[in-house]
């Protein structure tokens, strides 16, 4: 399977990726936050994503009792994949906007819609038969699909740093799927860098 | 670069070379252990397929409606025809794991029938033209399997059909069912077993009509609380199993599974068609194997007897398991290997 072939190197250029991700900034530049994490689709098959977002919108809000609320919003951009090994491996990208609420104790609960995401399922080996009952083996087998999606999650800025650690329950929708629509639950549980500079 | 900066470089640089790794699987020379896609009139639908291939023996199982091909892989599948042939658990059109872009098709039934017919293709450009294959319909992939026999010659791809607990006629099957559960409550309070509720159970059967629509699908329900009562008096096997279980839920995604049964079945269509093929049974000639639980309100054994007397074949034969219900081959995987490999050595 191509993509099992694949995976040393995407490994490795998460790795670079991860490794130059301070080093691209200039010094008044605000930071990208970048986030990596174990993806499960359906918890157990396992797969990674990685993420970077923008601050869109930030503002501090104080509640009756006086304390103080911080409101992130981003505009992010994530590619991951996860391996089912009976049947398929996924790839996803997307585009969307999380939102994030942090506590005085630097807990956070966050919400996340991309509604523009392309997923592609890689097979093992798949042979076609053609309209003259002729069979063919496909090359690169899978499909494109449409996969908007939403979390929900929760997380923790690190003391004395500016990076965290979340977990989010996620949902893909693959349309058209099959005559309908798929969709997928997944979770996700990882690491933040430049979570929150303030 | 500060150290959780590398720490987390390191796990996911580690984590994708044992994903790498784990991809691998070791297979000797006759022993089959793939997945094999067949993509066919716009669906992708996988075939695992296990066991032993040193004879060239391969039987295709054909699931039955919101099941799966893999839920098979298990008793005497795996302890009896994998040593010996090698099976192909086959995901259906719109089923578990398949996948694909496809408009709702006009007659989803004789489009599955082709699909099969593909799947025998592609085994035979992998495999060899020379593999004898064997076909095998549980429940609806009985009606499946009996679609693909009665059209052209197709039945002459196979050296077998063997048909379990196997729907060809849903209109009979609906009018069968009601007529099984009073036989069984007389059967079962003259043994004895659980008799005032078995009492109760028939009073409310009695007054169901069979051939009502409206009534169908009481009496469809009744068939948890027939065998709930079977279990209780320990007249029927159990068919519980971790491994059913764990390939469910492990090996084949279970929401997957439930979402692409709940928007794609198949059966729901033959259901509303009335779809039969009793008049065509007879166009079935090649040597044909019928097994079937004693208790199936599902697909009554009735439909077994009638099949038997309207087949065309000269080798055919009903083996009726009497602590079974739906699902022979694991209540009584024992008998259930033992009728299907003597069945397949005599014919291979």
């Amino acid at each position: 399977m191509i993509i099992m072939k694949c995976l040393p190197i995407v490994a490795i250029l998460l790795f670079v990726f991860s490794l130059f991700s301070k080093n691209t900034l200039g010094q008044n530049a605000q930071p990208l936050i970048y986030s990596f994490s174990y993806y499960g689709n359906n918890l157990w098959n396992p797969g990674l994503k990685a993420g970077a977002g923008k601050i869109w919108k930030e503002k501090e809000s104080t509640n009756k009792k006086g304390k103080t609320r911080y409101h992130q919003t981003t505009l992010n951009g994530n590619l991951g994949f996860y391996i089912d090994p009976a049947s398929h491996t996924g790839v996803f990208t997307d585009v969307g906007l999380i939102y994030r609420k942090f506590y005085t104790n630097d807990w956070f609960y966050s919400l996340g819609i991309s509604p523009v995401g392309i997923y592609r399922s890689f097979l093992p080996q798949t042979y076609e038969m053609d309209t003259s009952g002729e069979i063919n083996k496909v090359t690169l087998p899978g499909r494109f699909y449409f996969s908007p999606s939403g979390s929900l999650g929760f997380g923790k800025k690190l003391k004395n740093s500016s990076n965290g650690w979340f977990a989010r329950a996620n949902m893909i929708l693959l349309l058209p799927y099959n005559t309908y629509i798929l969709p997928l639950v997944n979770v996700e549980a990882g690491y933040c860098v430049n979570l929150r500079m303030k | 670069m500060n150290k959780p900066n590398i720490s987390l470089s390191l796990i996911i640089l580690s984590l994708g070379i044992l994903l790498s790794l784990s991809s691998c699987q070791k297979t000797s020379s006759f022993t089959l252990s793939e997945t094999v896609y067949v993509r066919h009139q716009g669906a992708d639908m996988p075939a695992y397929i296990h066991g032993n291939s040193e004879d060239k023996v391969f039987i295709i199982v054909l699931h039955g409606a919101g099941s799966f091909g893999l839920a098979f892989r298990d008793g005497a599948f795996t302890s009896e025809l994998e040593k010996r042939y090698a099976v192909v658990y086959w995901d259906q059109r719109g089923q578990s794991m398949a996948q694909g872009h496809y408009s709702k098709p006009e007659d989803v039934v004789e489009l599955m029938a082709e699909d099969v017919m593909a799947l025998v293709a592609v085994l035979k450009h992998k495999y060899g033209e020379d593999i004898k294959l064997f076909l095998m319909g549980h429940s609806w992939g009985g009606a499946l399997g009996t679609t693909v026999l009665v059209k052209d010659n197709q039945q002459f791809n196979f050296e077998g059909w063997i048909a379990i607990d196997a729907a060809h006629d849903f209109p009979f099957g609906g009018r069968a069912r009601r007529s099984l559960y009073l036989e069984t409550a007389d059967e079962q309070i003259a043994a004895g077993n659980l008799v005032d509720e078995w009492q109760a159970f028939k009073d409310e059967i009695i007054p169901l009509d069979s051939t009502s629509e409206e009534d169908y699908p009481i009496l469809l329900q009744k068939a948890f609380v027939a065998m709930d009562l079977l279990l209780d008096a320990d007249a029927v096997n159990h068919s519980g199993s971790s491994e059913k279980v764990r390939r469910g839920i492990l090996e084949n995604n279970p929401i997957t599974w439930q979402v692409s049964a709940l928007l794609n079945s198949p059966v729901q269509e033959a259901i509303e068609r009335d779809y039969s093929l009793s008049d065509q049974l007879g166009n079935i000639t090649i040597p044909t194997l019928l097994l079937w639980g004693k208790y199936d309100f599902s697909v009554p054994p009735v439909l077994g007897y009638d099949a038997l007397g309207r087949l065309g074949s000269a080798d055919k034969k009903l083996v009726i398991f009497n602590r079974s219900i739906h699902h022979p081959m694991d209540t009584e995987p024992e008998k259930f290997g033992q009728e299907v490999i003597e069945f397949v050595e005599r014919n291979r």
